[in-house]
């Protein structure tokens, strides 16, 4: 067992995980922070996305002994300090941008940092961007549509609510 | 259906328990996994009563608390368990107005209910929901033999046919000639689904049906081998469609011909989308080949993948 | 996925001296090695990470002009970083896998592992780069040696590579439609000395140096050169995303396309 500490959502935290235990497992069993999902297992599908040290990764094919020391965000920290939803959570209710909500927690921490790169991305860029979370309900058009909202863009423009 | 043959009524079943402050709990058969039952059944409850969305809460998915039902499939949630709710909310309705008529002193018979109240035909005498609620809970001199306190229903409908939407879809592409790459460049919907109680929650509904009856025309494909052995276990090779895959979709949903035999008025939209898009993709591809002047390609098996399209380009 | 004990690596030696003892493997960004382990296909007893030695890490310009990267360097570093040295290096790293991918993969990993289908060893063969291990600097022609084999030892780790900068180069990549990994790229580079073509995704033996098209390119750099070649298609591999007619097939078309994007 390895002893590993992080910074997640702003708090220290700490913990013994063996070598192989993947950081979406020590956040979703060892923290109790289950709204970063396991779907594919396979790095594919994008559901398990968290930031570390501010980028976003696939916590699935991560090691939590090989991230002692960082900086995590789960989409538990995505709200803001009063408890409100942030923008990019408020776009996707606004818009319909979510069905099942199993993609969603990996679906808007690749919105937040996509929109930390490119503030006010083309549908194209966005739809470049989601390559790695798979949906299967919305067909991402409310998804595509909540990301450029959210990024201060008119979409009354495009068709259907 | 039974009627239809089926030998299996396939009901479904809800009960509105309504309690003494006046807020609403619906137990459902009918369960949500992501399209919006939530939201819609309580829309259609607080249309009904006149009350606030906000006042009623829709209880789904917990068998120790529903009553027996048939669940979500067949794009029939809101068709069937939709009317088994209107069902019982007339019959909430009903007893209420036994109530109201015991608290205002009225015939049953004069006693109508409009806009959440309950008051005497030709009258200003009236109850609000809520008093008919609280008064349901705390029964004052209640004729006991004839009037029940409480106010909770429950419905069972089983429909007598199948509801019928039809609409009609259309696929633009493009083609790669030197790879065979099917490009989706528009995609546009118009369905009847009759009555069209949330629009953004129907147009999700298609949003995503297309987007799956694409990825069967276009991407998904579940291949074994000679000795059965699954190809495609995972999303290395198995295709799902991403969203750089797709465009936005236009969907259209104004033309409205309500359903003649539910009370509702409503049809199915789950699977409209996935149903429409895939014969709209695989006929624009071929079209797109004919006016390139392959029009010996009239076939290709889905999914149109590169390969094949490549393949049947050169045969 | 089977346990294994877990090291750190914090300098080249502590690596080296980590992978020396036992069934031991590197680690990089682990993009494949994890799902591979998870499905046991790899079973180490012990992962070294070289994912935080500060001399492995990084993307900078020798005095030779040639564009050095660092072996843990993540192709995201790659994409923003050798984006003014070398634009085609930095675009094909732009677009391997998905974003959260290349936040971790490395270029290091990528080359170690040689999958059939990835794109950096398109790159590295297409640049006549030097890999540069631990222990000697292997040219790239001498590296790839087949499908997941390469001119590695056991216990040796890619430290560095060096790209020089050719006059003008492209990648192209046709992906296959589930994985998203090569189904064909081809890397076009022109260099004083000539023009070289790596080809990756398509060949049952991995990346290779379509040597007809390096020729006729040399001679004349337009995508026109390559009409009259063709690939055959006795060595491609065949499965249930294009038949190897249709992978040589695409080798040509994605050959052009690169010239054409590059001149």
């Amino acid at each position: 067992m390895t002893q590993v500490t992080m910074t997640v959502n702003g708090k220290s935290v700490s913990g013994q995980v063996e070598g192989r235990t993947l950081l979406a497992e020590f956040l979703r069993e060892d923290l109790r922070l289950t709204g970063t999902h396991i779907g594919c297992d396979t790095s594919q599908c994008g559901a398990c996305i968290v930031h570390v040290n501010g980028n976003a990764i696939k916590s699935c094919t991560a090691l939590a002994a090989d991230l002692d020391g960082a900086e995590v965000r789960t989409i538990e920290g995505m709200a803001n300090a009063d408890g409100s939803l942030s923008v990019i959570q408020q776009a996707f209710q606004d818009h319909h941008g979510l069905q099942c909500g199993f993609c969603t927690p990996g679906m808007v921490m690749t919105a937040a940092a996509l929109l930390k790169e490119n503030p006010k991305p083309s549908e194209a860029e966005i739809r470049a961007y989601l390559e790695g979370n798979i949906c299967r309900c919305t067909g991402y058009h409310n998804i595509v549509k909540a990301i450029m909202a959210a990024s201060g863009q008119d979409v009354s423009a495009i068709a259907a609510e | 259906m039974g009627q239809l043959g089926s030998r299996v009524g396939l009901y479904d079943a809800a009960t509105v328990r309504v309690s003494a402050t006046g807020t609403i709990q619906v137990m459902t058969g009918a369960h949500s996994h992501g399209q919006g039952h939530e939201t819609v059944f309580a829309q259609v409850v607080a249309d009904k009563l006149g009350i606030a969305e906000a006042a009623v809460e829709i209880v789904h998915g917990d068998t120790s608390k529903i009553p027996f039902g048939m669940g979500s499939y067949g794009s029939r949630s809101l068709a069937v368990c939709g009317s088994a709710m209107d069902r019982a909310l007339d019959k909430i309705i009903a007893k209420g107005k036994k109530i109201a008529a015991h608290m205002l002193e009225a015939a049953e018979g004069d006693i109508t209910f409009e806009n959440g109240s309950f008051s005497v035909t030709g009258t200003d005498k009236a109850k609000s929901f809520g008093e008919i609620a609280f008064s349901a809970y705390v029964p004052h001199n209640y004729p006991l033999e004839t009037l029940e306190p409480g106010l909770e229903e429950t419905a069972f409908y089983d429909p007598n046919n199948f509801t019928y939407p039809a609409g009609a879809y259309l696929c633009e592409v493009e083609i790669d000639p030197d790879t065979g790459k099917v490009t989706i460049c528009s995609f546009t919907c118009a369905d009847d689904f009759g009555n069209v109680m949330n629009p953004m929650v129907v147009e999700g509904q298609v949003h995503g049906g297309v987007a799956q009856g694409i990825g069967q025309a276009l991407v998904e494909h579940t291949a074994y081998d000679e000795n059965g052995q699954l190809l495609t276990a995972s999303y290395m090779d198995y295709a799902m469609p991403r969203a750089d895959d797709l465009p936005f979709y236009q969907v259209d949903h104004s033309c409205v011909t309500p359903c003649s035999h539910n009370p509702l008025g409503v049809k199915g939209c789950g699977e409209a989308g996935a149903i429409g898009s895939p014969p709209a993709v695989v006929n624009a591809v071929i079209d797109a080949l004919h006016r390139a002047g392959m029009d010996h390609v009239d076939h290709i098996d889905m999914p149109l993948t590169p390969a094949r399209v490549w393949a049947a380009m050169q045969a | 996925m089977y346990n294994f004990e877990f090291a750190k690596a914090k300098t080249i030696a502590d690596a080296v001296k980590a992978l020396s003892s036992g069934d031991a493997q590197a680690l990089g960004g682990g993009q494949t090695l994890l799902p591979t382990m998870k499905q046991r296909l790899a079973a180490p007893t012990t992962l070294v990470s070289l994912n935080a030695i500060p001399e492995m890490i990084g993307v900078c310009v020798n005095d030779a002009g040639e564009v050095c990267i660092g072996g843990a360097t993540t192709h995201a570093t790659v994409a923003r970083e050798a984006a003014a040295h070398y634009p085609a290096l930095a675009a094909l790293a732009s677009h391997i896998g998905d974003p959260a991918v290349r936040n971790r993969g490395t270029i290091g990993g990528s080359l170690a592992n040689n999958d059939p289908s990835a794109c950096y060893p398109a790159a590295a063969l297409g640049s006549g780069a030097v890999i540069k291990t631990n222990a000697r600097d292997i040219a790239a022609d001498d590296y790839f040696l087949g499908m997941f084999t390469t001119a590695l030892d056991e216990g040796e780790i890619i430290t560095e590579v060096r790209f020089p900068v050719p006059q003008k180069a492209n990648y192209q990549k046709f992906v296959q439609p589930a994985s998203r990994f090569a189904l064909v790229g081809v890397y076009v580079a022109k260099y004083a000395g000539g023009v070289r073509v790596a080809v990756t995704g398509a060949a049952s033996d991995g990346v290779f140096r379509w040597a007809e098209a390096e020729a006729a390119l040399s001679a004349d750099f337009a995508a026109t050169a390559l009409d009259a070649l063709a690939v055959p298609g006795n060595d491609m591999i065949a499965d249930l995303h294009g038949s190897a007619d249709y992978r040589a097939h695409l080798v040509k078309v994605m050959t052009k396309r690169a010239v054409a994007a590059a001149a």
